[in-house]
């Protein structure tokens, strides 16, 4: 028994089955996609959806009650390679002869690169081995492979970088190394913190294409439409499979915990650094506001906005817009290294940038503001100690909550002209 | 030399002037044209045509004009424009240059008693 929803195509219903919908969409989509890089890509993908909607009709005038999959995997079929003719010029050619002639030199010295890659560790012969390793991953794209995925399927993915087949040695090689680190007490935290940012870093393989360029095959139709059946073949049967992903949730929730347990110790490192920074700056800041010739912070930190002056909110905003500025650039740089494509739109760019570019504006701020705040304190604190006399007499309440936050009832006009306290 | 490779790009170079012949005899939709080069054993999937029916379209080779059908979806019907035509009349002389240049390199005649 299948689900059945009704779709319509040129105006025209068909009873369709779930399955069988999925993967007329996915094929569809696929075909949209792979043609609206060449001109007139839409109208092509368009005439092939026409094509679809007349050999459905067809088979309905022949008595078909509903489209199952084995229907659309026909005209799929059918429909076959579009691309097959479409660039006449020799570069095709002469690319799938090259491809071939690498291909089957690949497999010619895969047996001897397997045993390579495991000598790679003594570093003997360590250039031809990087060559071999080259030549291994040339044309694939690093992404973390979900359909054989246990957790987040980087190491499958890795699996599939460097055609080692079975992710299983990885899996276990990774488990392997981990014990050995606790054993030895040292960084065993560091295989898992990796494993982490990997996860984070590698986006996941979600279309036909992503999965084809992480196996390193040409992205053409008739690649595309064997990788879009063999995934409605795999999803299948993983649909026959009771319950698959039970497991891995439990799995998942552990990891999370544990990582978090492992990660507390750095976000206390991290949060060192920040203040390490911020005492630096700070005084940067401070030093900077008295050398000026007028007062860049004058006593109300005018041109400051009122919530950043907000002394009890400040850590968070040294946290958040630190946190952004550093963090940015690294992630950015971090996955341009380990994927070969960005994919970015030229909108998400922008919004980044912008995001950046505020966040940098409003630490220095902040970092800034708390060392006009540091020097105006320790200025107040020296001529609240040196000239108490001086102060108590001068004091003018009216302008006390200018400087709220700071202990003692200090004189607000007495970083108006620092020089004098200097 | 690949003899497969040799004869798909045989192949490969006719299809166009075909499409044009095939055209030219009556404006037609992408079933016939398809069903037509099926049996002549000129593509053997059907693919193929869609790119290649845009591609001559966009060089103004081809013209075409939406007809509503009784048997399904509605359907493109692609005619030649004058372009078109001009094309295939080359495409036509060099077919018959080449037919000439095959029977002489079979014949083993030289060129001056062929050509007539």
């Amino acid at each position: 028994m299948k689900k059945n929803i009704s779709i319509n195509l040129f105006g025209t219903l068909y009873a369709i089955d779930e399955d069988a919908y999925s993967l007329l969409e996915r094929y569809l989509t696929s075909m949209k996609s792979y043609f609206a890089r060449q001109q007139g890509g839409e109208e092509i993908a368009d005439d092939i959806e026409h094509r679809v909607a007349e050999l459905l009709w067809q088979r309905k005038q022949e008595g078909m009650e509903a489209v199952n999959i084995e229907t659309i995997k026909d005209i799929i079929a059918k429909i076959g390679n579009p691309d097959e003719i479409e660039n006449p010029d020799e570069s095709i050619g002469e690319n799938a002869a090259h491809n071939a002639a690498d291909n089957s030199s690949e497999r010619t010295t895969q047996t001897e690169a397997d045993a390579g890659f495991h000598y790679n560790r003594t570093e003997e012969h360590s250039e031809s081995i990087l060559d071999r390793m080259k030549a291994r991953i040339k044309g694939r794209h690093l992404y973390r492979d979900s359909q054989n995925k246990l957790l987040g399927g980087v190491l499958s993915g890795l699996a599939q970088y460097f055609d080692t087949g079975d992710p299983l040695w990885w899996r276990l090689g990774t488990v392997a190394l981990f014990l050995l680190l606790w054993s030895m007490d040292v960084f065993a935290f560091l295989p898992i913190l990796l494993y982490v940012l990997l996860w984070i870093i590698i986006p996941e393989a979600l279309s036909p294409e992503d999965r084809l360029r992480m196996k390193g095959q040409e992205v053409n139709p008739q690649t595309l439409n064997a990788q879009i059946l063999m995934d409605t073949s795999s999803v299948a049967a993983q649909q026959n499979s009771p319950q698959p992903s039970s497991g891995n949730t439990l799995l998942k929730v552990v990891f999370a915990v544990a990582l978090g347990l492992l990660l507390l110790p750095f976000g206390v490192l991290i949060l060192f650094f920040l203040l390490f920074v911020l005492l630096a700056t700070s005084v940067m800041g401070g030093f900077v506001k008295h050398i000026l010739p007028f007062d860049v912070f004058d006593n109300n930190l005018q041109g400051v906005p009122e919530f950043v002056q907000n002394n009890s909110t400040n850590i968070w905003f040294l946290i958040l817009f630190g946190a952004l500025t550093l963090g940015i650039p690294l992630f950015l740089i971090i996955r341009r290294l380990f994927t070969h494509t960005a994919h970015m739109s030229a909108s998400s760019k922008v919004t980044v940038i912008i995001i950046w570019i505020v966040s940098l504006v409003m630490l220095l701020l902040t970092l800034f503001n708390n060392g006009a705040r540091f020097f105006d304190f320790m200025n107040r604190y020296q001529r609240t100690h040196v000239h108490v006399q001086y102060d108590w007499n001068d004091t003018d309440s009216t302008d006390t909550d200018t400087v709220a936050g700071f202990p003692g009832e200090l004189d607000p006009d007495s970083s108006a002209c620092p020089a004098d306290s200097l | 030399m690949n003899l497969e490779n040799n004869k798909s790009q045989m192949r490969k170079g006719m299809l166009e002037y075909c499409i044009l012949l095939l055209i030219h005899r009556q404006p037609s939709y992408a079933n016939d044209i398809i069903t037509q080069l099926k049996e002549a054993e000129m593509i053997v999937v059907e693919g193929t045509l869609y790119p290649l029916l845009t591609r001559l379209k966009n060089d103004k080779l081809l013209k075409y004009e939406w007809k509503e059908s009784t048997q399904g979806p509605p359907r493109k019907y692609y005619a030649l424009t004058l372009d078109g035509e001009e094309a295939l009349r080359q495409l036509d002389e060099s077919w018959k240059q080449l037919t000439r240049t095959v029977a002489i390199l079979k014949t083993g005649r030289p060129a001056s008693e062929a050509e007539i």
